[in-house]
């Protein structure tokens, strides 16, 4: 059965690969795309 | 590399200057909450110090301020905007146009700088501030101490047209809505325009901030004219100016006109847009409190005679022009 550790090893990957993404992006891109997040998570539950 | 968790105690001294200033803000009267946190950012900058543990989390400041306007689109009514859009956008154009051609004037014939220093300086008074400054200086090739010269003459004017616009519109009578465009038109950086208009009220900011995003979208336009006048003609193709434009063009405009969009589409409830606003008038506040910590006066003393005698007249020229071009208009 997977641990927690065997879990947090098979995501990290993914997980740096996403902050490496995110930290390439403008500055500009990074607040449209929480904007638009924040916009969508409001809508979906407001 | 900055992680995450780099930038918590940053944040967590940005948020304690937010809160900080909105208690002071409810116990004096006629003091604004923004306004109290930009100068307890600024008090705090400029006597104690910020601490190097704070400084990644600080720096937030100019992306909290780009989600607050991405924000600010569901306040707007695409109907009103699309009504001013036209004379906003030729107010734009001819402040841009205005002010370009009085500093460069100004830096060739009476306070004389060297002609890539003039350049640079006009891009940062015509449009938006420091970073417009640094986006010409890349396309003049201007060197990072020159430009820094530069920049102290433009932070220097944010913090001092931050406390007078407000001051100055009160004296002058002017309306929410005619404050918010001269704003707009008128003041440098980003920042300190949605400060100025949002401390002399909501509708202000509002207008302010507009105002400034349609001047910030002629940076590519004016970063290339630049690249065409100082490079050599072979270096600049027609694709590779195309994509230096697209390459300025600040991408949260994309993010507000989304925004912008789904609220006037109906999208969103009531209750929905009530709680976006409410999170649009906290980013900015955390971004305030943020910008406060950038204001150093230590940064100003670069600023040189010069580029300080040429701004004080072109911002004089720009800004009485804009208040009787608005004030005819609004």
């Amino acid at each position: 059965m997977a641990t927690a550790d065997d879990e947090e090893a098979r995501l990290a990957p993914t997980h740096d690969a996403f902050l490496s993404r995110w930290r390439s992006l403008d500055r500009g891109w990074q607040a449209t795309a929480l904007g638009v997040a924040l916009v969508a998570g409001v809508h979906l539950v407001a | 590399m900055v992680r995450v968790r780099d930038r918590l105690p940053g944040l967590a001294v940005v948020v304690a200057v937010a809160l900080l200033a909105h208690a002071v803000a409810g116990a004096v009267p006629k003091l604004n909450a923004l306004a109290a946190a930009i100068l307890a950012g600024a008090l705090v900058a400029n006597t104690v110090g910020v601490p190097d543990w704070a400084v990644p989390g600080v720096r937030l400041h100019n992306l909290l301020l780009e989600v607050g306007i991405v924000l600010l689109g569901v306040r707007l009514p695409l109907a009103q905007i699309a009504d001013s859009g036209p004379v906003l956008v030729a107010l734009a154009v001819a402040v841009v146009a205005l002010g370009l051609l009085t500093v460069e004037l100004l830096t060739r014939h009476v306070f004389v700088l060297s002609r890539r220093t003039g350049s640079v300086l006009a891009g940062g008074a015509s449009i938006c501030g420091v970073s417009a400054a640094a986006a010409v200086a890349g396309s003049v090739d201007l060197s990072e101490s020159r430009l820094a010269y530069v920049a102290g003459t433009i932070l220097l004017f944010d913090a001092v047209t931050l406390v007078a616009f407000p001051l100055l519109g009160g004296a002058l009578g002017m309306s929410q809505k005619s404050f918010g465009v001269w704003a707009g038109l008128s003041m440098f950086s980003t920042g300190p325009v949605a400060a100025a208009g949002f401390s002399y009220g909501s509708v202000a900011g509002q207008w302010a901030t507009l105002t400034k995003l349609v001047r910030n979208s002629l940076i590519g336009l004016v970063a290339v004219g630049y690249s065409v006048a100082y490079a050599d003609a072979a270096e600049t193709d027609r694709d590779s100016r195309l994509r230096f434009v697209w390459n300025q063009l600040p991408k949260f405009l994309v993010g507000f006109v989304v925004v912008a969009a789904v609220a006037n589409a109906g999208l969103l409830s009531d209750a929905g847009v009530r709680l976006l606003d409410r999170s649009a008038d906290w980013l900015f506040a955390l971004a305030f409190a943020g910008l406060g910590f950038d204001i150093r006066l230590a940064e100003m003393r670069d600023a040189g005679l010069r580029p300080v005698a040429t701004t004080l007249t072109t911002l004089l020229v720009v800004s009485a022009l804009a208040y009787v071009a608005v004030t005819a208009l609004f």
